[in-house]
């Protein structure tokens, strides 16, 4: 049992049209740490960290956020203590980098006050963390698909909250565009003290830009714990049904995944 | 690309941003209402000099100059541009909740059914005395926001899935629209000569023989709609970056949706009750408003203040053919190329 976590849940079971995808869930999210919830397909990743930000109801159970049980929150004051950032959002045509990330402001405003200089402050540091300052006035269409992820971590940090959930931040993107991604998420943990969740596909890069590893299949947890205890031969065979050789690499001694591929 | 200077503007409380763009073309498309103004003031069968103008507006004129100036052709011009504002920001509404140009409330249909049931009412006064307690012209806007209410709730009873696919929606719209249509229809061969000519006249969508007295409903809901819109501005912001992020940025997506589908069925319903269905200005105004006011998603108030320039206009063209046709007329010869163009757009994005 963690002391004082992020997100807590207890005994949680979620999913979609009374088809339960997450059974029994317990799990408690570290603060200040990155923790990654990795699986195979259609395992409920994310639903799990869908239902830590609300957007599912869970059936049976209770998640805190913050020590606050999110079902008695309103939708702005979860908003203030938890961002989530959905997988593959889209944005409409022409809007730009700017007001994209001003967008992360909306938990904060009143209606009549779309605008003020500490937003506009605290839009130009966001920009700046996501390096995205000198493309602020460029519509996201025009832009890489790396640099369009950015601009949407750029409106989550605006949100201004302690923890944040991104579901599947790297997909669709090369695998340079996928470390720099990934980059920015461990200075946010690192530098801000954010709390991270993120659901990944990719074990090496999971295992490498991860604290705290959450394995899931089947829609329960099966293993959780450091990468470097945790990734090993026999959870890939029993958890993904995959051969692979499992070794440190060289220069950081961080597990490193290589599927045996028999032909 | 030069970055625009972003900045914004703070009273006491209230904050808003400024760009450049949207303050340029608020300045143009107001000066424009103002010409638009002065040429309906001035242009008819009577020449009316500014004095005499000046003197009416004061209250010293002729009973005939106040007969022409403020019951015909102010009453006009003002009751054709609260029906654009309120059509262009129904379909802004619509527009922005749906994530698709393609789904306002003329498109859809919603128009057609808030008519069919005006209809109703104007050629079975008996019914709508015996169900609403009023008949005649007064119990048209109850008419007409049950026909909308009720063609609302149908397409969104069918077509929507979670969410809303822009195929199934114009088809389950053209769909609704039939069926508003063939009923329309079927009222109008059971009526009396008299009165269908009356329902077909106003069917055809004129602001030919609108009053000084049409001015009150309109402006009434066109207020209380613009305040409401302010009042949800940053939802449906928010919303359109799609339901999940609108929702993990603490919006109550439903009540918002409820609400922009509420006003988008009032303005329809009060609009149509006025002047009969008007085609495509729901539809055209708000995309005219992104691209003019460099906004990405149509923007509700703009949309209304273009919506008001683009009937004014089309009503005035309609004045100076030779032939009198009615507004709806001039508006669909507008639209519908427009239509044409956002789907063949539509159909190369999703492809693309």
């Amino acid at each position: 049992m963690l002391k004082n976590p992020a997100i807590d849940l207890r005994n949680v079971s979620a999913g979609y049209h009374h088809r339960e995808v997450l059974r029994n869930v317990d799990l408690q999210i570290p603060r200040s740490h990155i923790t990654t919830i990795i699986g195979p397909n259609g395992c409920g990743k994310s639903t799990l960290l869908r239902t830590m930000g609300k957007l599912i109801t869970p059936t049976t159970g209770e998640i805190h956020v913050n020590n606050r049980a999110i079902r008695a929150m309103k939708p702005r004051a979860l908003a203030k203590n938890l961002a989530l950032l959905p997988q593959s959002p889209s944005a409409p045509e022409g809007l730009t980098v700017r007001d994209l990330a001003s967008r992360g402001r909306q938990p904060h405003r009143p209606w009549y006050r779309q605008w003020s200089p500490e937003d506009d402050e605290i839009i130009n540091q966001a920009l700046a963390a996501t390096r995205l300052t000198d493309l602020a006035d460029r519509p996201l269409d025009e832009l890489s698909g790396g640099q369009r992820q950015r601009a949407w971590v750029a409106m989550v940090l605006t949100q201004e909250t302690p923890t944040i959930l991104l579901d599947e931040p790297t997909t669709h993107l090369d695998l340079a565009h996928s470390v720099e991604v990934l980059e920015l998420v461990t200075r946010l943990c690192l530098d801000r003290g954010k709390t991270i969740v993120m659901v990944l596909h990719d074990l090496g890069l999971a295992a490498r830009f991860s604290h705290n590893l959450v394995v899931t299949k089947e829609g329960r947890i099966v293993a959780e714990g450091k990468p470097s205890d945790l990734v090993n031969a026999p959870l890939l065979e029993e958890v993904f049904g995959l051969e692979a050789h499992v070794f440190d690499d060289p220069f950081d001694a961080l597990p490193t995944v290589v599927p045996a591929g028999h032909v | 690309m030069t970055p625009e200077p972003n900045s914004g503007l703070q009273l006491g409380p209230i904050g808003l941003p400024r760009r450049s763009t949207a303050v340029k073309a608020t300045i143009t498309t107001l000066g424009l209402l103002l010409l638009l103004t002065a040429i309906a003031l001035q242009r008819g069968e009577i020449d009316i000099p500014l004095s005499r103008m000046l003197d009416t507006f004061l209250g010293r004129g002729t009973r005939l100059d106040h007969l022409v100036l403020i019951d015909h052709r102010l009453a006009r011009l003002l009751v054709g541009a609260g029906i654009g504002c309120a059509l262009g920001i129904a379909g802004a509404l619509t527009q922005t909740i749906a994530r698709n140009p393609i789904a306002t409330p003329d498109i859809l249909g919603v128009t057609t059914g808030a008519s069919a049931f005006a209809v109703l009412v104007l050629v079975m006064p008996r019914l709508a005395e015996s169900t609403l307690g009023i008949s005649g012209r007064a119990a048209l806007i109850p008419g007409a926001f049950v026909g909308a209410f009720l063609t609302t709730a149908l397409i969104l009873g069918i077509s929507w899935r979670g969410g809303f696919d822009g195929y199934r929606l114009i088809l389950v719209g053209l769909g609704v629209n039939a069926l508003a249509l063939a009923f329309t229809t079927w009222l109008l061969t059971k009526a009396s000569i008299e009165e269908a000519a009356v329902a077909t006249r106003w069917l055809s969508g004129s602001l030919e023989g609108v009053t000084i007295t049409d001015i009150i409903p309109l402006f009434v809901t066109s207020l209380v709609i613009i305040f409401v819109c302010l009042f949800i501005s940053g939802d449906l912001g928010a919303l359109k970056l799609g339901r999940d992020v609108a929702k993990t940025l603490g919006v109550r997506t439903g009540r918002t949706e409820f609400i922009a589908l509420a006003l988008a069925v009032l303005a329809v319903a009060v609009t149509t009750a006025i002047a009969g269905p008007i085609a495509f200005v729901a539809f055209v105004a708000p995309q005219a408003a992104m691209r003019v006011f460099g906004s990405a998603g149509p923007p509700p108030i703009a949309s209304g203040l273009l919506g008001a320039v683009l009937l004014v206009s089309a009503d005035l063209f309609a004045m100076s053919l030779p032939v009198t046709l009615p507004v709806g007329v001039i508006t669909a010869i507008f639209g519908a190329p427009f239509l044409l163009y956002i789907l063949r757009h539509q159909h190369r994005r999703t492809r693309a």
